[in-house]
């Protein structure tokens, strides 16, 4: 038992003013004049000690008042601790890290035995519980006395793809120590992986009265190859464009060459060999991908020639299609944008569209719903009939593009979009500063790669009016004098991008600009739809299963082994998919729409380098010292520990408020008809 | 009916004493109409013929216009008695435990007495003392002894403590004639020493009665803790228990007032006690009684 705030126990000392008002003020009484004391005897100390022995009740109840103020302020609580001690046994966790690492060599067969060792150990009043931290922190058992259930859990343990964390086997300790109030004894069976150590030591931290034992399964670092990544396109167009580049990394490797080769459905497609310097890195770059059409399940594999086989592959998957048609509506005399774009799209490294390109007039029956998405360049007033296709394709989820140039028409609304444009203004060279591009939204997908826009000067835009507060409309773009550049309208599903200016070497020089094509290539996939899915997942990562539209599709998982990995209720409802292994997961939708996500283990598994001694001594320390020491990082959480009493104070202080209430009021009321008698 | 003006409670709401004393004893006559065992009456006595020094007040004109001769017309009671009101206002009779003091529950007794008296023709007289003679007025049947007795008796203020040696000494030289003496007291004082200091006015051929007045608190006082006393004569303080006052006050004071009555009888004085909450009729009763033995 102890005090929060023990400062308050001064207050003790007012339990003086009862005892002074009880036993050391001489009491004084107001006399009674009568006839005559002829027949009366003086009996004074009966009468003393009779009137003491009536305010002894109240005098205590006073005094306990007091007391009791002062202790509901010093706050006292009762440390959690001692009253689980009582229960006697010990409580161990047996913490297993089945991490991707662990599959070197025996480790985690050496790891389950140990683990086992320690469980038989157990005496028969300790309990214990079995948890897993190579991913997140799993409770295998309840914490339990009963050693069968535990070995069963045990022998049941494989090990796993994901990443082990010390941090989130820290934060299941000081979980369990927190929910069982108790002091326990953690034993961790882990390959003492450095990476796997918190970026923040805090992180790491133990909970009062947790005793550390680290079961360690790996003596020495061991050197390790790997492929760390690889940078290939999702969609393949054309298969002669292709560029794959695979990294190759050693840990704690010498110098030396490795075999590197790039396999597509099992069969090996071209191999290179590179020299990757002693515990760098090197790069591989193929060229051709010819893979047919549909997904397709690649790799990129080494000759690791070491000690960890596991991780000398790399997943990836493509999908070969066709480019798909995209529409370009321009004025009849604009022979600068349908060249400017065409060729920006079929310089662009994958050449995922195709361009059609079309007059005003000559788009006026153009079947849209065909077409990726459309771009609409400085077209002037359109057709009405077009219009109205536009506003449907586009309400369905279609994306439009629209310039705004010489043909814009001051007073008009952009199509489609409710979006006004008030006017168009030309630079004045001799008298004007040429407008640049001041502000552009890093986050809008067309600026992800085309954030260099210094040099893009603007010499004629339209001055556009948005619905002010509109939730639907985003500035993706300013001009330097503040007025929107780009503006993003989102129509019932789809949306429209407006550029203020022409794409155009009139309008401005943004054609000519390197920002161009990233910025084209950019602008065309998000909005035909290439390149929103990645290809390539890490184990433990989730997928979202269902976009808006799918909200009623079921979706299928073929995992590796072609296993099936929902149940008919997750197959229907689930949101989003955790990868639990490395593998292919073929996720089907009923829609038709399909995706082949490639999972690889976090190559931070891959580094042996194992965990300093020194560490792991304060690893440990933190635990125990903070018990003996009571340090000031874990005062917070000792506070959360304790149980405090001082609301069962303040109700026992409640009652007797009420009971000298009572008590005074009696004696008062007994005072005042004696003062009338 | 009746009985109402007599009760102290009432009488205490009537501010003139004479009206008090009115009421008081027309209430009781009242009362006694009703009663075969009292009664009295200006009973007529006889002529006698006028000699000189005789009081002119009591010549018959009627007859002197008739006859031409002086006649003076007695009644019985003219001949029979005096009254000599003795009224202790020590301080002990200040007190009350209600609304009125023993002094006042006095007053009206005396007051009472002396309206009774003077309606029956006896020449009545008061002395008021405490350790000493306060205020006399001879007993007389004069024109105005009345009012001068009830004014008497309306300034007799508390005074300081009891002693009825020095004042029965002095006023033993007063007493001319017999008569009846009434004695108003709290009589704090040893009953030895009181019927030593009176039993003298019994050898003077006067009828004494004691009328004893006691506040009912001071018969069975009633203190639920412990109290701080203070005499009201010589202003000490006693701390006195409630268990003391319950039960050997209760029995001290009945023993002074069981010797007190025993001494009274003994030297042929009458002892009446009176309860200050109770009505005064004993008190006119027992005067009557004794003047009626008296005739």
């Amino acid at each position: 038992m102890g005090f929060l705030a023990p400062w308050f126990l001064a207050g003790a000392v007012a339990i003086g003013l009862p005892v002074y008002v009880h036993l050391l003020r001489q009491y004084r009484q107001t006399p009674i004049k009568f006839s005559s004391l002829m027949f009366f005897e003086r009996r004074t100390q009966s009468s003393i000690k009779h009137r003491r022995l009536k305010y002894l009740l109240l005098f205590a109840l006073r005094c306990a008042f007091i007391a009791l103020l002062v202790l509901a302020f010093a706050r006292p609580y009762i440390h959690s601790t001692t009253i689980a001690k009582a229960n006697g046994g010990r409580t161990m966790v047996f913490a297993i890290d089945n991490s991707f690492s662990m599959r070197q060599d025996d480790r985690f067969t050496r790891a389950k035995d140990e683990a086992s060792s320690g469980i038989k150990k157990m005496r028969e009043e300790d309990r214990g519980q079995i948890v897993t931290f190579g991913g997140p922190g799993k409770l295998l058992t309840d914490m339990t006395q009963d050693k069968q259930v535990l070995l069963g859990a045990l022998a049941s343990l494989e090990p796993g793809d994901d990443t082990s964390s010390y941090a989130e086997i820290s934060r299941v300790l000081r979980s369990t120590s927190e929910s069982l109030k108790s002091d326990i004894e953690a034993h961790i069976f882990t390959d003492n992986q450095a990476s796997s150590w918190p970026a923040a030591f805090s992180d790491a931290r133990l909970d009062d009265g947790t005793k550390l034992v680290v079961h360690s399964v790996a003596d020495k670092t061991i050197p390790n190859w790997t492929v760390e990544s690889v940078d290939a396109p999702r969609r393949v167009f054309d298969t002669k464009k292709v560029r794959t580049v695979a990294t190759i990394a050693g840990y704690n490797t010498d110098e030396a060459t490795r075999k590197v080769t790039l396999v597509a459905n099992g069969k090996a497609i071209e191999t290179k060999e590179v020299k990757v310097p002693a515990a760098g890195r090197a790069t591989v770059e193929f060229l051709t991908l010819d893979v047919p059409y549909g997904l397709t399940k690649c790799e990129v594999r080494i000759d690791g020639a070491d000690k960890f086989p596991q991780d000398d592959h790399w997943y990836f998957s493509v999908e070969r299609a066709d480019p798909k048609p995209a529409l370009l509506v321009h004025g009849d005399n604009d022979t600068a944008s349908p060249l400017y774009l065409r060729t920006a799209l079929e310089s662009s490294t994958d050449a995922a569209f195709t361009l059609d390109s079309q007059t005003t007039v000559q788009s006026t029956n153009a079947n849209v719903q065909k077409y990726a998405f459309v771009i609409l360049s400085d077209p002037g007033p359109i057709p009405a009939r077009l219009e109205e296709n536009l506003e449907a394709y586009v309400k369905a989820g279609g994306s439009m593009l629209v310039s705004l140039g010489r043909n814009a028409v001051p007073g008009r609304k952009v199509p489609v979009a409710d979006v006004l444009i008030t006017a168009l203004h030309t630079i004045a060279r001799e008298t004007e500063a040429v407008q640049t591009v001041a502000q552009i939204d890093n986050s809008y997908p067309s600026f992800g790669k085309a954030q260099n826009w210094d040099s893009v000067e603007i010499f004629q835009y339209a001055t556009i009016q948005a619905p002010p507060d509109s939730p639907d409309t985003r500035i993706a773009a300013r001009l330097a004098n503040g007025l929107p550049l780009m503006v993003d309208r989102k129509v019932g599903e789809g949306h429209v991008l407006i550029f203020a200016s022409a794409f155009d070497n009139v309008a401005n020089n943004l054609p000519l600009q390197p920002v161009w094509l990233p910025f084209l290539e950019q602008t065309t996939h998000e909005m035909g739809g290439v390149g929103s899915a990645r290809g390539t997942y890490k184990v433990g990562s989730f997928v979202d299963l269902r976009t808006v539209k799918e909200k009623n599709v079921p979706v299928t998982i073929i995992g590796p082994g072609d296993k099936r990995l929902l149940t008919l209720s997750e197959s229907a409802k689930a949101i989003t998919f955790q990868f639990p292994s490395e593998g292919f997961f073929d996720i089907r939708r009923d829609n038709g729409r399909e995706e082949l996500a490639a999972v690889n283990p976090d190559r931070r598994e891959s580094d042996f380098a194992v965990l300093p001694a020194e560490t792991l001594a304060l690893w440990k320390n933190t635990g125990v010292a903070s018990k003996t020491e009571a340090g000031s990082m874990s005062s917070q959480n000792k506070r959360d520990d304790n149980a405090e009493l001082w609301w069962w104070v303040l109700a026992l202080l409640a009652v007797l408020a009420v009971a000298e209430s009572v008590l005074g009021n009696r004696h008062l009321t007994a005072g005042a008809g004696k003062e009338a008698a | 009916m009746m009985q109402r003006f007599l009760d102290p409670a009432v009488l205490a709401s009537i501010s003139s004493l004479d009206l008090v004393a009115k009421t008081v004893v027309d209430g009781f006559v009242a009362g006694l109409h009703r009663s075969p065992t009292f009664g009295f009456s200006q009973e007529f006595a006889e002529y006698r013929q006028y000699v000189e020094g005789d009081d002119l007040r009591h010549v018959d004109w009627n007859v002197f216009a008739r006859t031409e001769r002086i006649y003076l017309k007695r009644f019985k009671g003219e001949t029979n008695s005096q009254l000599l009101i003795l009224l202790d206002t020590s301080a002990s009779m200040s007190y009350t435990s209600g609304k009125i003091t023993k002094l006042d529950y006095a007053r009206y007794i005396a007051a009472s007495l002396t309206y009774l008296a003077s309606q029956q023709r006896d020449a009545t007289g008061l002395i008021v003392f405490d350790d000493e003679i306060k205020n006399y007025v001879p007993p007389s049947t004069r024109q105005g002894q009345l009012m001068r007795l009830l004014h008497a008796i309306e300034h007799a203020e508390g005074g300081t403590r009891t002693d009825f040696a020095k004042p029965f000494f002095h006023f033993q030289q007063f007493l001319h004639r017999r008569g009846i003496v009434v004695v108003l007291s709290d009589f704090y004082e040893n009953p030895d020493t009181i019927t030593k200091v009176i039993e003298p006015l019994r050898y003077h051929g006067n009828e004494v009665v004691l009328f004893h007045l006691l506040d009912p608190n001071e018969i069975a006082p009633k203190f639920k803790d412990p109290v701080l006393l203070l005499d009201a004569e010589d202003e000490t303080a006693m701390e006195v228990s409630p268990e003391y006052a319950r039960n050997e006050y209760r029995t001290k004071i009945k023993d002074h007032m069981a010797h007190l009555s025993d001494k009274a009888a003994s030297a042929g004085l009458e002892y009446v006690f009176m309860d200050t909450s109770k009505p005064l009729d004993p008190a006119l009763r027992n005067y009557l009684s004794i003047r009626q033995r008296r005739r």
